[in-house]
């Protein structure tokens, strides 16, 4: 069994104007099928308006699909008797650090989620401790969350989701506000949690870069999905990619440029690491 | 005409435990038509530093000329200062609060006291500048997408017709689309209207490809200020700070270090397929 499958999954927003009559109709999801498997690293990448959130949403029942089904570990998210029980499965991480933090210390906000689930306080207690392991953040524990940085609040956001043990994680454009040091400490912080612990990570961003070590990648325009496949393989339409507002890694864009100047580069390239080393190569056994 | 930042300094939660430096003693010129980048780590001062130019924070010593007048003056036409010099926000998005699109442009001009068609035709005029759908104009902003409401607030700037365009990490939140959208503008702008424009970023790519000179800031401090290739070939130094750099050059660093010789700076994609081009041609010959 898949630990999320999705078919056909519809969902709209109504327009209305300011006198409260519809207007029209956003098809924001339009039939979506996807699944994930348990232990997956998948990014779902897709332009400002492109649908991603509102499909991100319906992985934990925030959001309801109008036409559809979602199943989370097999639990139909329309179920309400396991709404709970789906919620435990997929944990949240959100844009915006400063709005998804509560406590007056970071061992309290990361304590939240297992509080309202019934743990015994005995057991929250180890789960704060591991969890803020897992993200390094344990020295902060008892420190004021308002004093940290950007990706630091978003890494207590990920322990946060963490102590209530879930098998998947969706980052929802978690790091969007931050800078390049933050988002690079958060998507370790994942990556990790995703290696070691076998946790089912769902990215969804617009960062190029952020996606070259998915496993797979969806790509979402106007509500569908218009490709899936491995990073590399997605990268090689970039044509594609800049038709639907995206583009493509710098090292991607750089070997492309090359490639067209006539340099016999090899194909799939998404790193800055990997240019490299083929220039070298190249330029070396000439 | 030109901005001259005179010594400023500015204290954060002065005769408080935590008072806290936030700017020390900074100086420096932008001309008239400059295409200016203000790069550093998160908590450095960038926005500060913005925010008292524009006139919205007070240093507590130094002052800020624009065009030869001291703005902190008690006599200085300070209302008359928001006409000139736009400064749009991190995450303007946040700040839109009329019930429609085209009120909310219409805001700033109103607020310069000009005539009612005046302000309108400003709205509709900016409002084309961004590249806003006609049928965008009576929605509520609410309603309109991340960019779009970027797009709006940036709108209600541009119909106030600044001299001087300040932005505060503009392409944060945008699509790869968005901000080839933005940059673009930036650049008709700059053309078309010969506006000085001063943005901060922290995507060095962006800034290579569209700066023209950068102002490095460290921990309050401007520590360094250049043509944006200059600034750029001080790789360990500005890694030293934390800094990136341009991915252009990260990659000829490499090479670099892989034993290839090269004397070259490249900071924009252009400049490093050139150089790897010509390094791949003359081992041909």
């Amino acid at each position: 069994m898949s630990l999320i499958s999705t078919d056909k999954v519809t969902y709209e927003y109504i327009i209305r104007d300011k006198n409260g009559s519809v207007e029209g109709i956003n098809r924001a999801v339009d039939e979506v099928d996807m699944t994930v498997e348990q232990g997956e690293f998948i990014a779902i990448l897709g332009s400002n308006g492109s649908g991603k959130s509102t499909l991100a949403k319906h992985f934990n029942a925030l959001l309801l699909p109008l036409e559809g089904t979602v199943y989370i570990d097999g639990y139909d998210t329309a179920d309400s008797d396991h709404l709970w029980d789906i919620r435990q499965t997929t944990g949240m991480v959100f844009q915006n650090p400063d709005n998804q933090i509560i406590g007056t210390l970071v061992e309290e906000d990361v304590a939240f989620g297992p509080e309202n689930m019934g743990v015994k306080s005995k057991e929250i207690k180890e789960r704060v401790k591991n969890s803020l392991e897992s993200v390094g953040m344990e020295k902060y524990r008892y420190k004021s969350p308002s004093k940290l940085s950007g990706g630091q609040k978003q890494r207590i956001a990920i322990a946060g989701v963490l102590a209530m043990k879930p098998k998947c994680i969706v980052l929802d454009e978690s790091t969007a506000m931050l800078d390049p040091a933050g988002r690079k400490e958060v998507l370790n912080a994942v990556m990790e949690l995703n290696r070691k612990d076998k946790i089912t990570v769902i990215l969804i961003t617009h960062f190029m870069e952020e996606v070259i070590n998915a496993d797979k990648v969806y790509v979402i325009d106007k509500g569908k999905i218009c490709m899936s496949g491995p990073p590399r393989l997605i990268f090689s339409n970039a044509e594609i990619l800049k038709e639907i507002g995206l583009s493509v890694p710098y090292a991607t864009l750089l070997s492309n440029e090359l490639r067209k100047r006539g340099i016999p580069l090899r194909d799939g390239i998404v790193s800055n690491e990997e240019l490299a080393g083929n220039i070298c190569q190249l330029l070396q056994t000439i | 005409m030109s901005i001259i930042a005179d010594h400023i300094v500015y204290k954060y939660n002065v005769k408080t435990h935590f008072e806290n430096i936030a700017l020390d003693e900074v100086s420096f010129k932008v001309e008239d038509g400059e295409y200016l980048a203000v790069i550093g780590q998160t908590g450095s001062g960038k926005s500060t530093l913005i925010q008292l130019l524009n006139g919205l924070l007070k240093p507590d010593s130094g002052t800020v000329y624009y065009n030869g007048e001291d703005i902190f003056d008690k006599d200085y036409d300070f209302s008359g200062l928001r006409g000139k010099m736009g400064l749009m926000f991190q995450y303007p998005e946040y700040q839109l609060f009329e019930e429609d699109v085209f009120s909310d442009v219409c805001f700033g001009p109103q607020n310069l006291g000009l005539e009612r068609a005046e302000v309108e035709l400003r709205a509709y005029e900016a409002l084309k500048m961004v590249d806003l759908k006609d049928e965008a104009f009576y929605r509520s902003p609410f309603e309109l997408s991340g960019g779009e409401k970027k797009r709006v607030a940036l709108a209600g700037i541009l119909a106030m017709k600044p001299q001087v365009l300040m932005l505060d990490e503009p392409t944060a939140g945008l699509d790869p689309a968005g901000k080839k959208w933005l940059f673009k503008l930036l650049k008709k702008l700059r053309k078309e209207r010969d506006m000085t424009i001063i943005f901060i970023s922290h995507n060095m790519d962006e800034v290579a490809e569209n700066a023209e000179r950068i102002i490095v800031m460290d921990k309050g401090n401007l520590v360094m200020d250049g043509k944006t290739r200059e600034v750029f070939s001080y790789y360990d130094e500005l890694t030293g700070m934390g800094l990136d750099i341009p991915t252009s050059s990260k990659i000829l660093h490499i090479l670099k270090e892989n034993g290839i010789s090269t004397n070259a700076d490249p900071v924009t994609l252009r400049e490093a397929a050139d150089e790897i081009e010509r390094l791949y041609k003359a081992r041909l010959h």
